[in-house]
């Protein structure tokens, strides 16, 4: 191994063999009985894990089953959301209630007008063609 | 559930896409606490980790079906679903470690050293906290997580060496923004 070839593993692993790939550990071992520099960078690499095993993150098993607590609530929130009767479409709005709903609205409002239900109006006898709304980008004229 | 228990990662999932709640129960308590500690440090705290992760738990129930394996183990998938919404979390807040350093003085002969001691894990903490975000989750996974080069790459979906490539740059800018301290630390050694 030489000594660039080196520098590249402790950039990778860290200053700790025993996390380097085996064969690169073993031709480590050589290289640091023969060279200071690569005892050297070994050394400040060590060091630097050193620092950083200071911010090993630490979860509890409080927070495991705060997160597992938590993450049981949402499901059974929104599967208990899903089942809800009263919901025709959760957003976003999915298509085929909503265009069922209109569908059976549709005929009830055909049902209802063409059996007579309701009475329909008619537009000449109440005079209503007598107001002519004009609405044009120039304005509304009446 | 002791069969359940048994199952590996992918047979329990398969479970999972079934609508199996317990089979899900088994996978989460399985990988939350790593999954946790991988988040904590990209996004830099406890707490915010704690809700990225049960986003991504909740996110692998409701799209349970879409996992299809594709030659990657489930662990990886869950990876990087994971880091996804860490790095995401983190680029919508702002974050101040330093703020959680802050030390009442106390009159005790110990108290110096352990105050100097937090100061320490405070501005490791800063400096990883101050790495791009690519590179802290390639600290996350292959410091912390004690993953290799090859695995972190598939959850990053880099190339080996390009995930070598953020590594390296992580542990040098960690390296000079810490020099002063490690110089300090060799200056205390006898």
């Amino acid at each position: 191994m030489t000594l660039k070839e080196f520098k590249r593993y402790v950039d990778l692993h860290g200053g700790d063999l025993d996390r380097w790939p085996a064969p690169a550990g073993v031709e480590a071992t050589i290289l640091l009985d023969e060279s200071e520099e690569a005892r050297t960078l070994l050394a400040e690499a060590a060091a630097l894990d050193a620092l950083l095993d200071r911010a090993v993150p630490r979860v509890s098993d409080a927070a495991v089953e705060r997160a597992m607590g938590r993450i049981a609530a949402r499901i059974d929130a929104a599967a208990s959301a899903d089942a809800s009767p009263w919901r025709l479409a959760p957003a976003p709005l999915s298509f085929w209630p909503t265009a069922s709903f209109l569908a059976v609205m549709g005929l009830v409002g055909f049902l209802v007008t063409s059996t007579g239900l309701l009475p329909v109006q008619d537009a000449y006898a109440a005079g209503l063609p007598d107001i002519l709304v004009m609405n044009g980008y120039l304005g509304v004229a009446q | 559930m002791a069969l359940l228990d048994e199952a590996d990662d992918e047979t329990l999932m398969a479970e999972v896409a079934a609508g199996d709640r317990a089979a899900f129960d088994v996978l989460a308590r399985r990988h939350l606490r790593r999954s946790i500690a991988m988040a904590q440090k990209v996004v830099g705290n406890a707490s915010d980790a704690e809700e990225v992760v049960q986003d991504a738990f909740v996110q692998v129930w409701t799209h349970a079906d879409r996992w299809r394996g594709d030659g990657f183990r489930f662990s990886t998938w869950l990876y990087r679903i994971v880091l996804n919404r860490a790095i995401d979390y983190r680029r919508r807040r702002s974050f101040q470690p330093l703020d959680e350093a802050v030390e009442l003085p106390d009159p005790s002969p110990g108290a110096e050293r352990l105050i100097e001691e937090r100061q320490m894990g405070a501005a490791v903490e800063a400096a990883i906290a101050a790495l791009p975000e690519r590179q802290r989750a390639a600290l996350s996974l292959c410091y912390y997580q004690d993953m290799s080069c090859a695995e972190a790459s598939e959850i990053l979906q880099v190339s080996v060496s390009a995930m070598e490539s953020l590594l390296v740059r992580a542990r040098r800018m960690v390296r000079s923004k810490l020099n002063t301290v490690i110089r300090q630390k060799d200056g205390d050694q006898p």
